[in-house]
Parts: structure tokens; sequence; C-alpha cells
């Protein structure tokens, strides 16, 4: 039932309130003590020359979304690792040891997923697109 | 943890396309680029040949041939498995299943991949697309293809639609050179990206009211449902994302752009292949997923699926039809007859939810005989293409083809005629096909007559294109010395489509046998 | 000799394919093969005609193989005396349009050669399919051919004719379609069986109300094929538009296939309805008649008025095939075949006219007689034969079918209340006859007759070799049809009994109420799924002693020509 969701609903009512709540404060009781300087753009100690919009060269973007890629695909070796020996046991487990048969399928899983990986970073890395040239 | 290695033995398509896929990738990145474009452009004006004088990743002629040889192989395997899959069977902890269903709808994407990439070399060189990944692309697009039609649980849907979609999405971009191209690319994706996100949220909330994922175990829960209306709410989100990816109306918007912006074998695929994958999941989740004898409120209730798509179709073949009348370029207007194509097909996924089993055989010999259509056609533009950057796309152009490329109009008048439902074409034989199921039911039958009034409009602009091929003497002359990027395997795709879509709608019989055996499982 | 319906089909398709794999330079090669392929197949053609003795009233030479097994499709094709003489006259006529096109077409000889072979295919096929969904094939199959030579070699106009031709076409046969559909559906019903056959679809009793929904639909397809009133718009715009060759076959065949669809089809398989809006059909065909002649006594352009003459002549074919008599039915087919022959023949005229000054209006032409005096023979004989002159072939059927309306109330069918008023619908009918002979004599005046003023009409020759050719024959069939219509009507009657009793059989069995169900069928035998065997082909035999032979047209010699 629609019930059911009522905590959901409270979660969520109390995050919003909660961050609103201390907005608020900030506002109302914060100091606030202004100057010509505390209200300038910052650049590490020297004014601004220029426009804050800068093109970057895609490269920037492209290593970035890569990084991204291989990251987030890297980290999927966590939750594996830590379910490594279930994957690799056939038959009840009693706490880390297997009782059962022993087998490679955990770890044949994680290559074949690696070698997918491996294909497209060699495909990256032939195209250039790691490199700056 | 236990793994059958029977599973792996029994999704061998679907990992030899994976495979291929990434074997392609790395060959195309490993291999040597010749320099072939001043040799083949020596016909062209100087000007115009050097600026075209780029490496061309058409040179690697071996790569067609490859991935024309995977697929065939993919083909056999599909053969190869058919007699085990009479009976269905779950792989991967019922993620998957196998059975004849999935198989022969695999079956009909990869022969319409095959066809499509048979004629792809000939239009990427004459286009000067530098772009050899489209193979791997390909590939790994049907993979998610093959994922998707034996999808059993909402979790490999929604990894198939993605994988697939993945995949059309760079395709439809990688005319860089084109605007048009890079225009489409953007809005596909990001249309698609958030159409993913619906999909996604819609399996929340059906696992959040159901307590599952499997397509089977959905359908058991739905007499213990618990909570109707966020169940119904993720119907719909899931009902709104697969109909975006058939392009049915309102969820229609993108198809017109992308399906013209796209490099023109890579429409036909989308039109041909992506359609029949997404409808393959449609069937899955509607009927695998959603009806139960038990609860037909579901199915055939007032809010139930049944209705839904009974709207989605009759707006689809309706406004497909009349948008496709006022264009006035060949790739749009094929385009809005694909979205009017979907409107006739949802026909026959209405006639699953109300007549029964009796309306799959139809759908998949609809789906079959559309594919290979719409691919065919798309061959034939892309083999009338007048010269880099020129596509023959506006109507007014293709005056006069019946006397100068005879063969290439007979097989465009061909298909024309199948998709308006001529006989003795597969397009006749699926309408029919299609009709004679849904009319075992009198509520359908005002549907029916819809179509079939439509089908009459539709033979308008169809036809519209055939006078312009027969009837009108050509305008203006073509580009001096221009030869036609009608090259052998490209005539090749042509044939084999018109050999089928004649085949189909003159002996329906044994494909309708195929068709009758391809049971769905659960 | 069931092979011979097959091979007569399909081998014009056969030199279709022939021609399609000739170099098309070869203008003459393939003009060649095109008239050879015609004349062959009008050479097997006539091997139908064995078998038949005038005593045969069901279907001969029957191929009966399954196409589509799991849908109850078949290859289902047979003659009867009904199709057997429109078989002949397309075989016929394809030769004489062959060898008439000779010069006339110039331009894409290949293409044309391959969709009027294509067309005759299709022609054939629909004649002798006893399967709905084949005959729904080859009705189909027609259409695209026809819209090509119109839209080809056509004239001015020709995009605007050829598509207004295939959307009128289009519409009905879409009705005739969700029509057959709906028929399948409920034989499947009342039987447990798929099946499209033509003796399964006539056992097959439904209510009232749906067989007027599906005749609506039958009529609605046939009708704008006849071309009934008032649904005969696109027919002058075709006719005028198209070349020689395609008005011919239009003319001397498609037209046929609304008539032939009527009667094979929308009559036998609908009566309740047919007896209910049979007078409203009547009074169409009544309008037709009137309209069309005085129509065509408007034109200045000889196609048209041809055109609009076809509107008249077939209104006269509606007529005697609604008046569900053997005189009238008899009198319909008959008029059926003289309007073939007299009509196409006054078109290729127009053509050879054409040809030599690339006009139509009569007002061009004038004093041809002493210029052209064969050709003025010839056109002579096919004007009169379509007024309908004793002796020439107009006559017979114009003559069976007012003599059968006459008759209409008093025959065996009289409880079907259609013929109430039947000596009026007559007497209306006979007017538009005389109406046909002040338009063509009028139009024979103006072009033939009075004095030679267009100085462009000096030096017009006359008719050459191969046009002799063309024309010859037709005059030829002219006379033997005005003449000795026993030949004819000997197959013919037979047939039309058989329909004519089926017809009354199913009409007195009454209409189902709610659920369908087939003659000579116990409803409680349904379960059991199995059909009866196909026992209308046996009953229906006796139509040899028929009394109601009709009286042989006037003696031979009456009809001679001046």
């Amino acid at each position: 039932m629609t019930v059911d969701y009522a905590p959901t609903l409270v979660a969520l009512l109390f995050g919003l309130g909660f961050s609103c709540l201390f907005m608020a404060l900030a506002v109302l009781f914060g100091p606030k003590r202004g100057g010509e300087t505390k209200l300038s753009p910052f650049e590490c100690g020297s004014d601004p020359i220029g426009s804050p919009r800068v093109r970057f060269s895609v490269k920037f973007y492209q290593v970035a979304i890569l990084f991204l890629i291989f990251d987030i695909e890297a980290a999927f070796l966590y939750p594996w690792a830590s379910q490594f020996r279930r994957l690799s046991c056939i038959g009840p487990m009693a706490g880390l040891s297997c009782l059962g048969t022993v087998t490679l399928f955990g770890f044949v899983e994680m290559l074949v997923f690696l070698g997918t990986l491996g294909v497209a970073l060699a495909y990256v890395w032939r195209k250039r697109a790691i490199g700056w040239g | 943890m236990s793994f059958d290695l029977e599973d792996l033995r029994r999704t061998a398509p679907l990992l030899l396309l994976s495979a291929a896929g990434l074997v392609l990738l790395l060959l195309e990145a490993f291999s040597r680029v010749r320099l072939i474009g001043r040799h083949y452009h020596k016909k062209l004006p100087p000007e115009t040949s050097e600026a075209y004088a780029v490496p061309l990743a058409g040179s690697r002629t071996y790569l067609m041939p490859l991935t024309v040889l995977f697929l065939a192989a993919a083909l056999g395997l599909v053969v190869w498995l058919w007699p085990e899959a009479a009976e269905p069977h779950y792989l991967y902890r019922r993620m998957l299943v196998l059975d004849r269903f999935g198989l022969l709808l695999s079956g009909v994407c990869i022969t319409a991949a095959a066809i499509g990439a048979l004629g792809a070399p000939a239009y990427l060189r004459e286009q000067r697309m530098e772009f050899g990944e489209y193979y791997a692309l390909l590939l790994l697009s049907l993979a998610g293809m093959v994922m998707l039609v034996s999808a059993a649980d909402l979790v490999s849907l929604l990894l198939g639609v993605e994988t697939m979609s993945l995949g059309a999405y760079v395709l439809t971009g990688s005319w860089r050179r084109s605007p048009r191209s890079s225009e489409a690319a953007m809005k596909y994706f990001l249309m698609g990206a958030f159409v993913s996100a619906i999909l996604l949220y819609g399996i929340a909330l059906i696992y959040g009211s159901t307590g599952t994922t499997e397509l089977a175990e959905v359908r058991a829960h739905l007499s213990e449902m618990r909570s109707a209306p966020v169940f119904y709410l993720g119907m719909f989100f899931l009902l709104a994302g697969l109909a975006f990816k058939i392009a049915a109306v309102p969820f229609h918007m993108w198809a017109p752009d992308v399906y013209e912006g796209a490099p023109t074998p890579v429409t036909g695929f989308m039109m041909a292949a992506v359609k029949t994958a997404a409808f393959g999941g449609l069937i899955r989740l509607c009927v695998g997923g959603l009806t139960s004898g038990r609860v037909p409120e579901v199915s055939t209730g007032p809010t139930g699926w049944v209705n839904v798509l009974f709207v989605l179709s009759a707006l689809s073949m309706t406004l497909g039809n009349l948008a496709a009348l006022r264009q006035e370029n060949i790739k749009r207007l094929l385009a809005y007859s694909s979205i009017a194509h979907a409107g006739y097909l949802l026909v026959g996924v209405v006639a699953l939810g109300v007549v029964g089993d009796a309306a799959r055989a139809p759908l998949i010999y609809y789906l079959l005989g559309y594919a290979v259509t719409v691919v065919g056609a798309m061959a034939v533009v892309a083999a009338l293409a007048m010269g880099p950057g020129q596509e023959r796309l506006p109507i007014e152009q293709w005056a006069g083809l019946g006397q100068r490329h005879p063969a290439m109009a007979l097989a465009m008048t061909l298909f024309l005629l199948s998709l308006g439902g001529f006989p003795p074409t597969a397009g006749f034989f699926g309408k029919f096909y299609l009709f004679r199921a849904a009319l075992q039911n009198p509520s359908l039958l005002l549907l029916v007559l819809l179509a079939i009034v439509n089908s009459l409009v539709s033979v308008y602009y169809y036809l519209r294109i055939v006078t312009a091929m027969y009837f009108r003497t050509p305008q203006e002359e073509e580009v001096e010395g221009h030869v036609p990027a009608a090259q052998g395997a490209l005539r090749l795709a042509v044939l084999l489509a018109a050999l089928l879509v004649l085949g189909l709608g003159v002996w329906p019989g044994w494909a309708a046998t195929v068709a009758e055996a391809a049971k769905l499982a659960g | 000799m069931s092979w011979i319906l097959t091979l007569t089909t399909f081998l014009p398709l056969l030199g279709a394919l022939v021609c399609l794999l000739l170099p098309r330079e070869e203008v003459g090669l393939l003009r060649g093969v095109g008239l050879s392929v015609a004349l062959l197949t009008f050479l097997f053609s006539l091997g139908i005609l064995s078998g038949f003795n005038g005593q045969t009233a069901g279907f001969l030479h029957e191929v009966d193989l399954p196409w589509v097994q799991a849908l109850g499709i078949r290859y289902h094709l047979g003659v009867d005396g009904i199709s057997l003489w429109l078989v002949l006259l397309t075989t016929f006529l394809m030769p004489v349009v062959m060898l008439s096109s000779w010069s006339a077409i110039a331009d894409k000889v290949r293409e044309f050669t391959v969709a009027a072979l294509v067309l005759e295919t299709g022609m054939i096929g629909g004649f002798l399919a006893l399967d709905l969904f084949l005959f729904y094939v080859f009705f189909e199959v027609m259409l695209i051919p026809m819209y090509f030579i119109i839209g080809v070699w056509g004239g001015e106009r020709r995009l605007y004719a050829a598509i207004k031709f295939v959307l009128y076409t289009m519409v009905g046969s879409l009705l005739l379609l969700v029509a057959i559909l709906y028929l399948y559906v409920k034989v499947h019903q009342a039987t447990g069986t798929w099946s499209f056959a033509y003796a399964d679809m006539q056992r097959l009793v439904l209510s009232e109300r749906e067989q007027l929904y599906c005749f609506a639909a039958f009529a609605l397809a046939f009708c704008i094929k006849v071309p009934l009133f008032p649904l005969h718009t696109w027919l002058p715009d075709a006719h005028v538009e198209a070349p020689t060759a395609g008005s011919v076959i239009l003319a001397s065949v498609l037209l046929k296939y609304g008539t032939y669809g009527l009667l094979r089809f929308a009559l036998p398989l609908f009566p309740h309805a047919v007896a209910e809006v049979g007078p409203l059909l009547a009074a169409l065909s009544l309008a037709g008649i009137i309209y069309g002649s005085l129509v065509a006594y408007a034109q200045r352009d000889i196609k048209k008025l041809i055109a609009y003459s076809s509107v008249a002549h077939m209104g006269i074919v509606v007529l005697g095939l609604l008046m569900l008599n053997t005189k009238a039915v008899n009198g319909a087919i008959y008029q059926m075949l003289a309007h073939g022959i007299s009509t196409g023949a006054l078109f290729l005229c127009v053509g050879v006219l054409y040809e030599r000054r690339h006009t139509r209006r009569m007002e061009e032409f004038g004093g041809l007689w002493a210029q052209m005096p064969v050709f003025a023979g010839f056109f002579l004989i096919f004007t009169l034969a379509s007024v309908g002159l004793p002796g020439l072939c107009g006559f017979v059927g114009e003559f069976l079918v007012l003599a059968g309306t006459m008759s209409a109330g008093r025959t065996a069918f009289a409880d079907v209340p259609l013929f109430g008023k039947a000596h009026l619908y007559a007497a209306l009918a006979a007017t538009g006859v005389v109406l046909g002979a002040v338009y063509m004599l009028w139009m024979f005046q103006r072009v033939m007759l009075g004095p030679n003023e267009n100085p462009k009409n000096r030096k017009l020759r006359d008719l050459t070799l191969r046009e002799g050719m063309v024309l010859t024959p037709m005059a030829v069939m002219a006379f033997w049809l005005g003449l000795y219509p026993a030949t004819f009507l000997r197959d013919m009657n037979p047939a039309v009994h058989r329909t004519l009793v089926a017809f009354k059989e199913k009409y007195s069995a009454g209409a189902a109420d709610a659920e369908p169900r087939m003659l000579g069928q116990d409803k409680n035998k349904k379960e059991e799924g199995q059909p009866p065997a196909k026992q209308d082909k046996e009953e229906g035999q006796p139509p040899a002693q028929q009394p109601a032979q009709p009286p042989a047209a006037s003696p031979p010699g009456t009809g001679a020509t001046p």
C-alpha cells in the first residue's frame, strides 16, 4: 500500500527541512562583514585577468571522461573481491571456507571482464586518445 | 555460486557477436590505413579530389566480409540452437531465456544487419566517412538486441536496450562531416538517455510493488500486488520507454531527424533491427510479464497495457501516415512511414493481449518482412547517392531513375510496394496475416479498419516515389563522369533484400510455419 | 488437363521475365517476344475449351493445391462457362493489343512489354481463381502494371489519372480485403477450419446485417471497377490519358472485373443483402445508362465519348446481373464480351487516328471516309456494333438483358422482392440504348462523313497492313458474336443456371440468426470440424434441358453492314 512509503516521505521531508533550516540559520545569525576586497573575485592573490570563461582543449574532457570510465570499471573490482570466495565455490560455505568444490569461475569471470577492459584500453591507446600529441 | 557451462553454449550467438565486435574493434585500431582517396577520385575535379584525399577506413576492405562472415556464423548458431529451443531454457539464474521466439527475432536482426553491412562499404567510401568502427559497433549493438529479445528479467531487458542503443547513438553520429548527422546523434543520445532513466525508474517502481524484476515472477505477483498505483506507474514508464525505441506516437519526435541525419545504411539498420528488437522487448514485457489470466486488469482492463497500446497504435499509424504525405525528402518520408509501421505492428501487440498467442506468428512475420524491406530500400538510397555529400534525398531528384538505373528503380518499386502492402510481396502478406489475427476478436475491428484506411493513405506517398522514378523526366544531368557507388556488394545487398521480399510474399508458407513454431517462453 | 489453367496464367509472366533479361535496345526483338508470348498464350487458352460440351455447369480443369497450408490458403483455379469466355477474351485481346502498340509505344518498349505481360497474368488468374485470397492477389497484381501503363505512356495529365485510378481501385479493394477476411473468420467459426475456398464461402450463411455490410464492401469494390454511376469519375480520366493499349485493356478486360466480381462473388455470397439493396443498385445502373449516354453526347473528345459510352454499356451489364434470371444474366455476360470487342476496337480506331493526327477532338476531323475508306469501314462496323445493330455483337447482349428484365417479375425468382418495377427498368434501359445510337452515330458523322475541310486531313494514309491485322480479328469477332451467339451461350448457360440455383437455394435457406452456419450442415455438427464434401459442384447439373434457352438473336443475314 501507499502507506508503506510513508517513512521515505518522512526522510525526504527531514532532509529538505534540515538543509533549509541550516541555510536559514546561517543567513540569520552569520556575521556579515563585507568589503571591497572580500567581495572581489579571488584568483591566487593576483587580480583576475580576462573572462573567467576560457575554452579548454577538448583533450581535457577526453582524458577526464576516459579516466571516469576506467575508474568506474575498476571500481567494479571491489564488489567482486568481496564475493570472490563465494563465486569460486560450488556448494555450501562455512564462513569464508568452501565446503564444496572450489572452481576458477570467479577468477575467469574477472579475466573476461578485464580482457574486455583491455580491449577498450588498447583501442583508446591506438586511437591516441590518451596522448597529447 | 553454481554455474552451468550449458548456459554459455545456449547463448552462443550473443557471445559470438560480442567477441566478434571486440575483435573487429582491435583489427580496426591496429591495421594500417591506406590512402586511397586520390586514386578513387581521379574522375572528380582536382580540387574536390584533394579535399577528400583523406585516410579512408573503407580502405580496409576485409572488415566488411569479415563482419558478414561473423554474422553468418551467428545466424548458423541460431539455427543450431533452434531444435533445442523448442522447450524454453532459462539461463544465468533466469536473467535470459532461450526460446524460439528470441532466437527467431535474433535471426531477423542479424539478417537485416548482414544485408545492411554488405552494402555499407560502398556507401562509406562514397561519402568519405573515415569510420572503421562501423562494423564493431554494428556487432556490439546486435549483441544488445540479442540480449533484449531473449530477456527474461527487467534488468537484462534494460541492459539489452542500453547496449543496443549505445551502438546506435554512435553509429548515428558517425558521419562526422555532416552537421545533420551530429545533430541527429545528439538528439538521439539526449532523448535516449532520458528514456533510459524512465525505463530504469519504471523497473524500480515495478520492483517496489512486486518485489521482483523477473518477468515471470512479476506476472505471478500480479494477483498479490501490494500497490496498484505504483505498479501502474512503473508499467506506463516501461511502455513509454519501449514506445520511444519503436518510435510510436507520441514518443516519435526523434525519429524523423535521426533517421534522416544518420548515414543511410545506419538508418536502414535502425529501422529494421532496432525496431525489431524493441518490439521483441515489448512483447517480452507485455506478454511475459504483464499478462495473467487471474488478473486481467493489467492487460485488458481500462488502464491496462492493451488499451495504452491501442491508443498508441491508432495515433502512430494515423499521424505517421499523415505526416509522411507532406515529406519531400525520401529518408524523412520513410522515417514517417516507419512510425506508421510501428502503428501497424502495435495492432499485432494489442492482438497478442486480446486474442492471445494467435497473433504472435503474424507479428514475427511482419517484423521480418518489414526489416528486409526497409534494409533493401535504404540500400537503394545508399546506392543512388550522386557523390560525396550528395545523397539523392529530395524526391524530385528521383525523377527518371527508371531509365537511368533500371535495376535499382525496379528494386525500389518492389520495396515501396511491399511497404504499401501490395501483393505478392512480404508487406502484403504480413498485413493480411496480422489483420487476420486481429479480426478474431471483434473489438479490434475498428483498429483494423483504421489500419486499412491508413494503408490506403500510405499508397499515395509510396507511389509518389514510383511516379517520380518512372513518370517524370529528370530535371538536370548528374555530375559528369560520376560513377555510382552501386558496386558488387551493394548490388548484392539490394538483390538479396528484393529476393527475400518477393520470396516471403510468394511463398509465405515456410516463414509462417517457422514463425508459428517460434513459441514464447512462459 | 489440370495444368492448362496454370500454364495459361503464368506463361505471360514467364514471358515478362524473359523480356526483363533482354537488352532494352533490342526493340524489335522485345516486341516480337511480347507478341509471340501473347499469341502462344492465346493458343494454349483455346485448350481450355476442351471438356466443355454444353452440359458442364461446374468448374473444369480444376487445380487445387495448398499454397499457405497453415492459413488455409490454396492455389485453386478452375473455369466454368462464365469465366471461360472472359479468359478467352483476355487472351484474344492481348496479341491484338501488342500488335496495336507496335509503333505507338516507341519509348521504353521493354518496360511496356513486361507491364503488359504481367497484367495479362493478373487478368487471367483473376478470372480463374476459386480461392478468394488468390483472387484478391490477382486482383491487386493487375493494378500496378496498369498504373504504369497509364502513368508512363499516357497523355498530358497522366500522373493525375494514374494516381486517381490506383486510389479509387484501392479504396474498393481494401474494403474487399476486410470483407474477405471477415468471411474467412466466419467460415472458421462455422466449420473449425480455415478456408478461403469459394465453395466454402458460398455455403456460409451469415445474418442479414453481416451480409449487408460484407455485400457493401464487395459491391463497392466491384462497382468502382465497373464503374457504376456515381463511382465512375476515374474512368474518363484513365481512358483519356492512357495510351491506346491501356485503354483497350482497361475497357475490354479490367472493367469486366467489376461485373464478373459481382456475378461470381457479391451476388451469390450475400443473397439477402442483394434482395435488400438490389433495387438501389439497379436504379444506379439505370442512372448510369442514361447519365453516361447524355454526357457522352456532350463530349468533343472521341476517346472521352467512348469512355462515357462504357459507363452506359456497363450499366446495362449490371442491370442484367441484378435481374437474376438466366436470360438477363446470360445477356449481361454476353454484353461484357460484346463491349470488350466493340469498345476495345473503337479505342484501337481512335488510336489509329491519334497516331496520324495527334488529336482526338472531333472538330479536327470530318470527311475521312473518302480519305481512308478501309479504316472508315472498320470504324463503321465497330460503331454499329457498339450501338447494338442486329447482326453485330452489341445486339444480342442488350436484347437478352432487356428481355430478361421485362420478364424478371415472372421468373422462378419472383419471390425475391426486387422485381416489382421490372418493366419500368426495362423501359428506362431501352431509352439508354436509343441514346447510345444517337451519340455514336453523331460521332461517326462528325468524324467520317461530310466534307473533308481540314487541310491536315487531306494527306492521311489509310490503314497499314499491321493496323489491318489488328482490326480484322476484332471485326471477325464482332460479326461472330452477332451472328452465331450459340457458340458462346452454349457453355455459358449451364454455369449461369447453376449460379442462380445456388443463389436461390441460399436465399430460401434463410439468413442466419446470430451464429454463422454452413448450408447443408446442422448446427450441432459444427463441433466435428469437418466441412461436408464439396457438394455444390455436383448439384445444379440440369441446365441441358433448361427451358429458358434464350431466343437466339436475329437470323443471320439481317445484320448486314451497309
